[in-house]
């Protein structure tokens, strides 16, 4: 691995190391750290909202309130964002929120794996946010939803400007989406270890970068909350402007 | 970076965030979500169930003071009647045995005032007899003459006539 050579460096914790190796045919699809903590993270998601849910007390408890906090923060940017016809997206839009968020948080554990940190994960799963958001728009619209590239009160004049605009916009948007959430992830768990190798580098004065690991460890955890989010309300305004254009 | 790098981890990787978001999504989908859908219509039923039910209960406690205010005004009503009559009965039977009161009083000054003008009559008749009895003997005494007792009473009444009514001697 190419890890040998620079022991502990900052990027050796966005490694991908097989744990059990399956094979199908001559494609590999081995079980890998980042699939570990992709069960851990599904697993967890659904043992706390289960288990919070487990007796449908009339004054909720504490995981009980966790789950229908969650369930209504999301039902609400649904309702808000997409509005009533959202109701039936609530089920993916849910788990997205809640595999993201997962998959950010465990990965704020020290000597766990972010598997958002992954560009070709994120860029999957907003891949498919926009494929889906796609057809959506074209089994709704028909070949009408064309016209979402020329903005309402166009002049005809500006056509030939706006629509290659306004493609490249919408083709950017599984791009953009992929790589906010993956340079968050990245950026951040790197500046993380990069400031904790200073810790042990600077002996007495390490005190510092202690100090300031403390505090970026804090500002990581409120981004891995804020990039699920953001993840996630996007997708809704996909979804919305798939249903209604604009 | 390893995220550009291990290419030939990304079908892998690309398969297991598939397979873990599918399992995930199917999960949430049919269990954990309707669990909770559940559990938010459940206790909104529930309170609506409660405000309606204080609702009716407050219906209830209406109609009853509602009862209760009418049942007080109607025995105060029939109090205030009640004690109106009775003062009229009350005040008649006093007016009544005020007015027997009256006659019988009125009654017995009468009698006693004809009782006194009988007594005072008869002791004007005394006090004239007295009169002339003394008139003939003083007479007799004086003059030496005996009066016969029709003249001495002539002139004794004479005598009272003269001085008015006569009683004051």
């Amino acid at each position: 691995m190419a890890t040998e050579s620079q022991p502990h460096g900052p990027l050796e914790q966005f490694i991908i190391q097989p744990l059990v190796d399956v094979k199908l045919g001559s494609v590999d699809l081995s079980f890998t750290n980042s699939a570990l903590t992709m069960i851990m993270a599904v697993g967890l998601v659904i043992a706390m909202l289960t288990i919070g849910m487990r007796r449908r007390a009339l004054v909720p408890g504490r995981w009980q309130s966790i789950a229908e906090l969650s369930y209504e923060f999301i039902a609400n940017m649904l309702r808000e964002n997409v509005g009533s016809e959202g109701r039936r997206f609530f089920p993916v839009i849910f788990s997205l929120f809640m595999f993201v968020l997962f998959g950010n948080m465990i990965g704020m554990l020290p000597y766990s794996f972010t598997f958002t940190s992954h560009l070709i994960v994120t860029f999957a799963l907003a891949l498919a946010v926009f494929a889906a958001v796609t057809i959506l728009g074209f089994v709704r619209h028909g070949m009408h939803f064309f016209s979402f590239f020329v903005p309402p009160g166009t002049p005809l004049l500006m056509w030939p400007l706006m629509i290659p605009i306004e493609i490249i916009s919408y083709l950017s948007r599984p791009i953009s989406l992929a790589v906010r959430l993956f340079a968050n992830m990245t950026a951040g768990h790197t500046l993380l270890k990069v400031f904790a190798g200073f810790i042990a580098a600077l002996g007495v004065l390490g005190v510092v970068p202690f100090a300031l690991v403390i505090a970026l460890t804090g500002l990581e955890v409120l981004i891995a909350f804020l990039q699920a989010y953001i993840f996630t309300i996007l997708t809704c305004i996909y979804i919305h402007d798939a249903l209604h254009m604009h | 970076m390893p995220q550009l790098e291990q290419i030939d981890t990304y079908l892998s990787q690309v398969f297991w965030t598939a397979l873990c978001f599918g399992i995930l999504w199917i999960v949430m989908w049919k269990v954990t979500l309707p669990r909770i859908a559940m559990a938010l219509e459940q206790r909104q039923s529930r309170l609506d169930d409660d405000l309606e039910r204080a609702a009716l209960i407050k219906e209830e406690a209406d109609t009853v003071r509602e009862g209760y205010e009418k049942a007080l005004a109607e025995a105060h009503a029939e109090g205030q009647a009640a004690i109106r009559k009775q003062t009229a009965e009350l005040s008649e039977d006093s007016a009544r045995r005020h007015a027997e009161l009256t006659e019988s009083l009125a009654k017995k000054i009468k009698k006693a005032e004809a009782n006194i003008a009988a007594e005072k009559t008869r002791a004007m008749e005394s006090v004239r007899e007295v009169a002339v009895e003394a008139a003939s003997a003083a007479t007799e005494r004086l003059v030496g003459v005996s009066v016969d007792a029709e003249r001495a009473r002539r002139a004794v009444e004479s005598a009272m006539g003269k001085t008015g009514s006569g009683d004051g001697d």
